[in-house]
């Protein structure tokens, strides 16, 4: 039985009005190598964000090793009464036009006979009356149960750690990005030299040797001294995944690693992630590549629109799909 | 009219006062744009605060005075000539008691380091930080986010950030603009013999109505600025290259080399 590394309980992130994760839940054990798979906009990389805190999330609780490094277990959200918030928006909104339109007609008819001074009183009353309608506008604070609020954060308190804790986890939950986002200011060695120095306050030497034994891994050794611009996508998304490596990493998070590689690059891309897999590293990896997904993960997991709607090994969600959702989303993908 | 002859007199009669005035015109370029430099980057992070919902009041006061200040230094001193400052600063100081004669020190080095020459260094530096504070700034705005995101997902903290990836970065980037500073101040400078500085352009008038031969002097002042601006540009774009890691040549004449290949 292998150990759970991390843990994902009932995550969830909005951004405003808009719910981006709704109860999100996720074992990932030591080993695993899970790929999450989905339509556009349907929160994958919010999701991945999430994990290693780069996006705040609004609710959840995040474990690593068993223990806690994020948890707000109900946010004020929960606790709106969003049913009567939405009948009295509506009901607002409603007396707004009535009053607005209520007034409009009366100037029209002003605008049509300006001899008609009678009218100039009822155009008064009727801004009066759209006035004191905007004057109270609906409010959310008003529908939020303060006390039983209270109470659930009594129950299981909030907290989230401080900033030199989250460094700490962004160690160990590292992150590869679409756009690779390599230091442009450095070669390709300090990039991968850097963080190990600054962060986890290694020598110079051992770095060195480190950056060296992993460039060499993703076959980067021969362009060691090169500057970033220097390089291919292909070369800077290898050199990306080397200076994550470098830190020694218990997970990688992949951002849609391929996406904006062109596909010769993206197979020696995915050689490199291939090889890393079969040597053990727990990976999570957002992808549109659906051959990595069947072959090499051994869990994939299908979000949309905010919700994990299938998940369980590639050959039951390659072979056959039980939502329909999933159906019409490997079609299309066959097509192409 | 023009009389060369007389021109190359006034230069050997009067070398070693020009060269006085031109070694305080660089130290006043030089120290206003390198100090102003660094008071600019204060600035910039000063005008790049934002406040969180998650700070206290006391925090947020901090950050509201902060932010003023910034503004409104930015404003008030890129808003007024150096000219009208210098003079501000003079007599605001003689107002208080300073005197900056008292600070002129004894012996040969007077002749360059006086009183008046560390008035004018407060006066530019403070002018020049004031325009820094924008360009580091802009600096600052356009290195991509993905730089920070880059290193945060590495475990640096955000002040590591700042120092190791996105500063150099915003640096580089604002480096033309800077250069064009310098230029600026060794021209502007000689707003500065408003408060006595003896640069330059002070010695030039002097030694025009010493020797009367106003043209001949003006057309050396301005030779001599000339020169001082084409070395200093030069030797930016030296560093700028230098900083992109390209291979570059000293030779001005590289261009008649032929190519072996």
């Amino acid at each position: 039985m292998s150990e759970v590394i991390l843990k994902v309980d009932n995550l969830a992130k909005f951004f405003g009005k808009t719910k981006v994760l709704k109860d999100i839940s996720l074992e990932v054990n030591k080993g695993d190598v899970i790929a999450i798979i989905g339509p556009s906009g349907s929160g994958k990389s919010t999701f991945l964000r999430c994990l290693n805190l780069l996006e705040e999330p609004t609710r959840g609780l995040l474990s690593y090793r068993g223990k806690p490094y994020f948890q707000i277990y109900k946010c004020k959200d929960d606790f709106v009464n969003y049913k009567a918030y939405n009948e009295a928006l509506e009901k607002y909104e409603n007396e707004l036009v009535r009053t607005e339109d209520n007034l409009a007609i009366y100037q029209n008819k002003y605008i049509e006979d300006k001899t008609n001074k009678g009218l100039l009183k009822y155009i008064k009353q009727a801004k009066k009356e759209f006035k004191e309608v905007r004057k109270h506008p609906v409010e959310k604070i008003n529908f939020f149960d303060k006390e039983s609020y209270e109470a659930a954060i009594k129950e299981i308190p909030s907290f989230s750690i401080n900033q030199k804790e989250i460094n700490k986890i962004r160690t160990e939950l590292t992150m590869v990005f679409q756009s690779f986002n390599l230091f442009n200011n450095y070669n390709v060695l300090d990039n991968c030299i850097l963080a190990q120095t600054k962060v986890l306050h290694r020598s110079y030497e051992e770095a060195k040797e480190i950056a060296i034994k992993h460039l060499t891994s993703v076959n980067m050794q021969d362009r060691m001294n090169y500057r970033i611009k220097e390089l291919s996508g292909g070369q800077k998304q290898r050199v990306a995944i080397a200076r994550a490596l470098c830190i020694d990493p218990e997970i990688i998070l992949f951002d849609e690693p391929t996406s904006a590689l062109d596909p010769e690059m993206v197979d020696e891309v995915l050689n490199v992630m291939k090889k890393l897999a079969s040597s053990g590293m727990t990976m999570i990896v957002v992808t549109h590549e659906m051959n990595f997904a069947k072959n090499v993960a051994n869990k994939v997991v299908f979000m949309d629109k905010g919700y994990i709607v299938e998940s369980g090994s590639p050959k039951d969600i390659f072979d056959n799909p039980k939502t329909e959702r999933l159906k019409e989303f490997l079609r299309v993908e066959k097509a192409k | 009219m023009f009389d060369f002859g007389k021109m190359f007199e006034i230069l050997g009669e009067n070398g070693s006062m020009i060269l006085y005035g031109t070694i305080s015109t660089l130290i006043l370029a030089i120290f206003g744009t390198g100090v102003g430099l660094l008071l600019g980057i204060f600035l910039a992070y000063g005008k790049n605060v934002k406040f969180k919902e998650s700070d206290s009041k006391i925090m947020k006061c901090l950050k509201g005075i902060c932010l003023v200040f910034c503004n409104v230094y930015s404003t008030v001193l890129r808003g007024t000539p150096m000219m009208v400052q210098a003079l501000v600063f003079k007599y605001f100081c003689s107002g208080i008691g300073i005197n900056w004669n008292d600070l002129t020190p004894s012996g040969e080095i007077s002749s360059i380091f006086n009183g008046w020459l560390y008035a004018g260094l407060i006066v530019i530096t403070l002018n020049t930080a004031a325009y820094m504070g924008e360009i580091v700034r802009s600096g600052l705005n356009g290195v991509d986010v993905g730089q920070v995101e880059g290193a945060r997902s590495l475990g640096m903290s955000s002040a590591r950030t700042s120092f190791s990836i996105i500063l150099p970065q915003a640096l580089r980037n604002a480096l033309p603009t800077i250069g064009n500073e310098l230029i600026v101040n060794i021209k502007d400078s000689s707003v500065l013999n408003v408060i006595a500085v003896t640069e330059l352009y002070y010695r030039m008038v002097l030694i025009a109505g010493r020797e009367f031969a106003y043209l001949e002097c003006y057309v050396i002042l301005a030779i001599i600025y000339l020169i001082l601006t084409l070395l200093s540009s030069g030797a930016l774009k030296l560093a700028e290259k230098k900083l992109d890691g390209v291979k570059f040549s000293y030779n001005p004449f590289r261009f008649l080399r032929k190519k072996e290949l």
